[in-house]
Order: C-alpha cells, then sequence, then structure tokens
C-alpha cells in the first residue's frame, strides 16, 4: 500500500487531466516509491508520452495535481530536472555535434557530471566520443544520449520509451545499464514501452494506460501471480457460471478458456462444481495480461456506454 | 530564472551557429563595398546584395536556431535541461535579436559610412536607407516572433517569403512619399517629418513586436 503522504515518493500524479480536441488524459493518479523502477506500458496514442512530457513542465495538465520528486510541476520544474534524466524516442542530440561536445556542454550545466562514470559508460556502450552524432547508429544515439543523462547522476529517470528501434544486443546493453544504475543507490525510474518484455524484465511496478486512463497499477510479481489462464473440459449441458473476475471466457465445443485477474482456488472450486473438469491452470506473460487487460477494459468501456 | 542556464542556452546556439552568421556576415559587408564603384550597375548589384544578405542572416539565424531545433528534435534535449519556457524564450530572443542587431547595425553604419565617404552616392540616399534597414529589421522580428510562437516550419517561410517580397515593395512604396522622393537625389541628407515619422513607427512596431512574441510565449501551456 502506497503512502500518498510519504515523503518518500518520486513521482505523484493525482486526478490528472489533461484535454485536446481528438484526445484527453482522464483523472489519472500515479504513484512511484522511490528507489522503484515503473514499467509504463500503453498501446500506441494510449497517453505514455502525454503523460511522461507534463511530468517534465513540457506541457501543463488542464487540472490536477503533479509532484516529481517533491516539487510541484510545472511550477517547480527547474529545481525538479536538476534531479531528474530525460531520454525518450523523440529526443534527438545535435547531429553536427560530437559526443564530446555534448557532453562537455552538460558538463558545463550540471555540477553533478561525473567525469570518470562518463569514461566508464563510454567504454561499456562502446561508443567513440569524437564521432558527429550524424554518423552514429540508431542503437549508438540511444546510448549516447543514455550516458549525457546518466553520467550527471540524476536521482530519477524517466524515459519514454528508450528501447524503441533498437537491436536485440543494443537493448540488452541498455537494460543492463538501467539494472547497474538502480543498484547504485536511491534512484527511481519511471520506463515506458509497448514492448512488455522489457518492462517484464526491469520493472518493480506495472502501470497501464490505455485510451488516455490508467487501467491498472500494481506491483509485479503480485500482478503477475493474480492472473491465470484455465482449461477446461466441459459436457454439452454444462453451464458455466458468470464470475465477476473472469476477464474473458471463450468456449468452443467441449472447451472453454477462462482468464481471471484474481485467481484464487475457490475459482477452481467453483468451476468443479457446475461439472468443468479443469484441464490445466497457466501463468501468463506479461504480454497476455496487458492485452487481455486492454481488451477487459476497452469492452468495459463499451458497455458502460452502450447501458 | 536561472541565469547561468540562460547563459548556457545562447553559448549552445552561439556555438552552433556562429561560422554561417559571421560568413554571411562578411558577404554583406562585401556587398557593402560594391556601392563604392561609380556605376549605376554597380549601385544596384550592391543594393540587391546587400538587401539580401540582410535577409539571408535573419532568415538562416531563425530557421538554425528555432526551427531546426524542433524539426530535427533537439528541443527535448534542450527543455530537459533545467528551464523554463520563459527562460527558453529570454535565451531565443538574446541570442538571436542580439545576433542579428549587430549584423545589422554593422551593415547600415558601413552603408550610411559608404553614402558619406563617396561622392558619387549622394547623402540625400541615407534617410531612405535608414527607412529600408528598418523595415528589414522589423522583417526580422515578425519572422522570428511568428518561428517561436508557431513552432511551425510552414508558417514560418510563408512569413518569411511574404517579408521578402514586401521588401522590394515597401521600398518603393517609401521612396514614392512627398516628403522623401525630391531630396533622394540631393547632397544633405534630409530628415523631416516624412522620414523621421517613418523611423518612428518602426522603432515602435519592433517593440510591440518583441512585446507580443514574449507575451505570447510565456502564456503558451505546451512547448512539445
Amino acid at each position: 500500500m502506497i503512502d500518498l503522504k510519504s515523503s518518500s515518493l518520486a513521482i505523484k500524479v493525482q486526478g490528472m487531466n489533461k484535454s485536446y480536441p481528438h484526445f484527453q488524459l482522464a483523472n489519472l493518479d500515479l504513484f512511484l516509491e522511490t528507489g522503484q523502477i515503473m514499467g509504463f506500458i500503453g498501446p500506441n496514442g494510449a497517453g505514455k508520452s502525454t503523460t511522461i512530457r507534463i511530468l517534465m513542465g513540457l506541457i501543463q495538465q488542464d487540472v490536477g495535481l503533479v509532484e516529481v520528486l517533491g516539487h510541484q510541476m510545472p511550477e517547480h520544474q527547474v529545481t525538479a530536472k536538476w534531479d531528474i534524466g530525460y531520454a525518450s524516442e523523440d529526443l534527438r542530440l545535435y547531429g553536427k555535434c560530437t559526443l564530446q561536445w555534448h557532453m562537455n556542454y552538460i558538463r558545463s550545466v550540471y555540477k553533478s557530471w561525473d567525469e570518470s562514470y562518463a569514461r566508464t559508460l563510454l567504454k561499456r556502450f562502446d561508443l567513440l566520443a569524437d564521432h558527429p552524432i550524424k554518423g552514429l547508429s540508431h542503437g549508438q544515439r540511444v546510448k549516447a544520449a543514455l550516458l549525457l543523462m546518466l553520467a550527471r547522476r540524476p536521482k530519477l529517470l524517466i524515459l519514454d520509451e528508450p528501447t524503441t528501434g533498437l537491436d536485440p544486443v543494443a537493448r540488452h546493453e541498455v537494460l543492463n545499464e538501467l539494472m547497474d544504475v538502480l543498484l547504485e543507490g536511491d534512484r527511481s525510474i519511471l520506463f515506458s514501452s509497448h514492448n512488455t518484455q522489457d518492462i517484464e524484465q526491469l520493472s518493480d511496478q506495472i502501470t497501464f494506460i490505455d485510451k488516455g486512463q490508467i487501467i491498472a497499477s500494481q506491483d509485479k510479481e503480485s500482478y503477475l501471480e493474480s492472473w491465470r489462464r484455465l482449461r477446461l473440459l466441459l459436457s454439452e449441458d454444462t453451464k458455466l457460471p458468470y464470475i465477476t473476475r473472469v476477464v474473458e471466457q471463450r468456449r468452443t465445443g467441449h472447451q472453454a478458456i477462462i482468464t481471471t485477474k484474481q485467481f484464487s482456488n475457490d475459482l477452481v472450486e467453483q468451476y468443479q462444481q457446475c461439472g468443468a473438469t479443469v484441464q490445466a491452470i497457466e501463468n501468463m506473460t506479461l504480454e497476455e495480461i496487458f492485452v487481455s487487460e486492454v481488451q477487459a477494459s476497452r469492452l468495459a468501456k463499451e458497455q458502460g456506454v452502450t447501458a | 530564472m536561472k541565469k547561468s542556464v540562460v547563459k548556457a542556452l545562447i553559448r549552445k546556439d552561439w556555438m552552433l551557429h556562429h561560422r554561417t552568421f559571421v560568413w554571411f556576415g562578411l558577404m554583406g559587408l562585401l556587398s557593402v563595398t560594391v556601392f563604392s564603384v561609380e556605376s549605376i550597375k554597380a549601385f544596384y548589384l550592391a543594393l540587391s546584395l546587400l538587401l539580401t544578405m540582410v535577409i539571408l542572416i535573419g532568415a538562416l539565424l531563425v530557421f538554425s536556431s528555432v526551427v531546426n531545433e524542433r524539426k530535427e528534435q533537439t528541443l527535448p534535449f534542450v527543455m530537459s535541461l533545467p528551464v523554463t519556457i520563459r527562460d527558453y524564450t529570454v535565451a531565443k530572443m538574446v541570442f538571436n535579436l542580439g545576433a542579428y542587431l549587430t549584423a545589422w547595425l554593422i551593415l547600415m553604419l558601413s552603408t550610411l559610412l559608404v553614402f558619406y565617404t563617396y561622392d558619387h552616392l549622394t547623402n540625400g540616399l541615407i534617410p531612405i536607407a535608414v527607412i529600408v534597414l528598418l523595415q528589414l529589421l522589423l522583417s526580422f522580428l515578425l519572422v522570428f516572433g511568428v518561428a517561436l510562437v508557431s513552432g511551425s516550419e510552414k508558417i514560418t517561410i510563408i512569413v518569411i517569403t511574404l517579408t521578402n517580397v514586401s521588401a522590394s515593395l515597401f521600398m518603393f512604396w517609401a521612396g514614392s512619399f512627398d516628403g522623401i522622393y525630391p531630396y533622394l537625389g540631393g547632397e544633405v541628407a534630409v530628415w523631416n517629418s516624412t522620414s523621421l515619422g517613418f523611423i518612428l513607427t518602426e522603432l515602435l512596431l519592433a517593440v510591440l513586436i518583441v512585446t507580443v512574441t514574449f507575451y505570447l510565449q510565456l502564456h503558451k501551456k505546451d512547448i512539445l
């Protein structure tokens, strides 16, 4: 349970709204505890980037409280940004300049710049400081941006789809580096992606967003633990009961597949009591859960609209 | 406002764009020297070159430091630094206005010096030269303001095109006034109510454009 009054929250968003003509973030709540990694998952156009830009003070919310590292945004964004490292899919470095030029520039702005750590990252990421950015591959550019961000040792990393477009090796290096960074202390990371594999590997907490609304937010382990897929064998006259915690029920002939978001043994008993044979109880991957969660949320919205 | 970060933003723009700026400034100075050649063809060539260079310096500054920053997606990098929209606006204004005004002043003063020094160029041309160069300054301020506030490459190109077309039309229009035309060939620069009225109006418009640009920027809610 998150203590909303606690000063240990790296990110605190309550009742945030932002409206555009064709899209809106509606009544968003988001809490990230210090030292935690939150995976922020959503399909394209779900509102991940808009949320992250509001957290960075690049966009102003219409209403609602947004606090980052204890500072209200966007009013106190300058104070907050000294301790935030930001990388996003649409953030580019100056193509004509070298990575060394960028390193010198960031060092001139941030007193916290750690030159020896920057040199370590240069080697680890296999980057050459004296090459112009425009000559680097996409993966190298992403790593260069991460180096500039990490070497000033921010308390909070806000990463908007940083691994998009990276090859598996580059992705592995980036994720490993982020894991190492978190081991160093009280750093927090908000990591948005539509790649559930990255999120599953990295995160402590999972937050799903779809169509501008948070549809689930929980710690990863209990989240993965609560979702199950049941395979049932049925006779022709078996009627399956309506159970609210069942997200999806697909029946084909004598077989049924049940997806639940709150699994417990009594659910198995309920199906057995109505004459079904439980053939298998399967764990689900984060991707499968993500798809089910989004579909269930959309269905609930449609039914709500119809009603 | 954190002055050191604003200074860092200005320094960045200078480091990135000073070569182009200095190069075109020198080209502008070169075009001024063509005025010294005693020929009507050389006069019109120098005039065209000077106007082109003054316009080009402004367009290049705005494109390289404002429009391209958005187009090439380096703006998120800049805005991830500990700055607000206000800091960003102040830095852009100081760099662009400072750089343009420096080039503009050097080119204007050297043009006036050439007009004053060489006998084949009458001093009567000095007021219209000041009026036309002030109009180019206004055009630059308008282009800069539109680029900064709209963030749109298309709109900026449209405004640049319109201001370029208006530059020569304005020159003929201003030169046709009774208070200006009769004195163009004279030995003495005549600063009458017409020429001073033009200059005062242009200066007031310049202040207005800068103020409106700053006001609109400060009331922006979103920068990306």
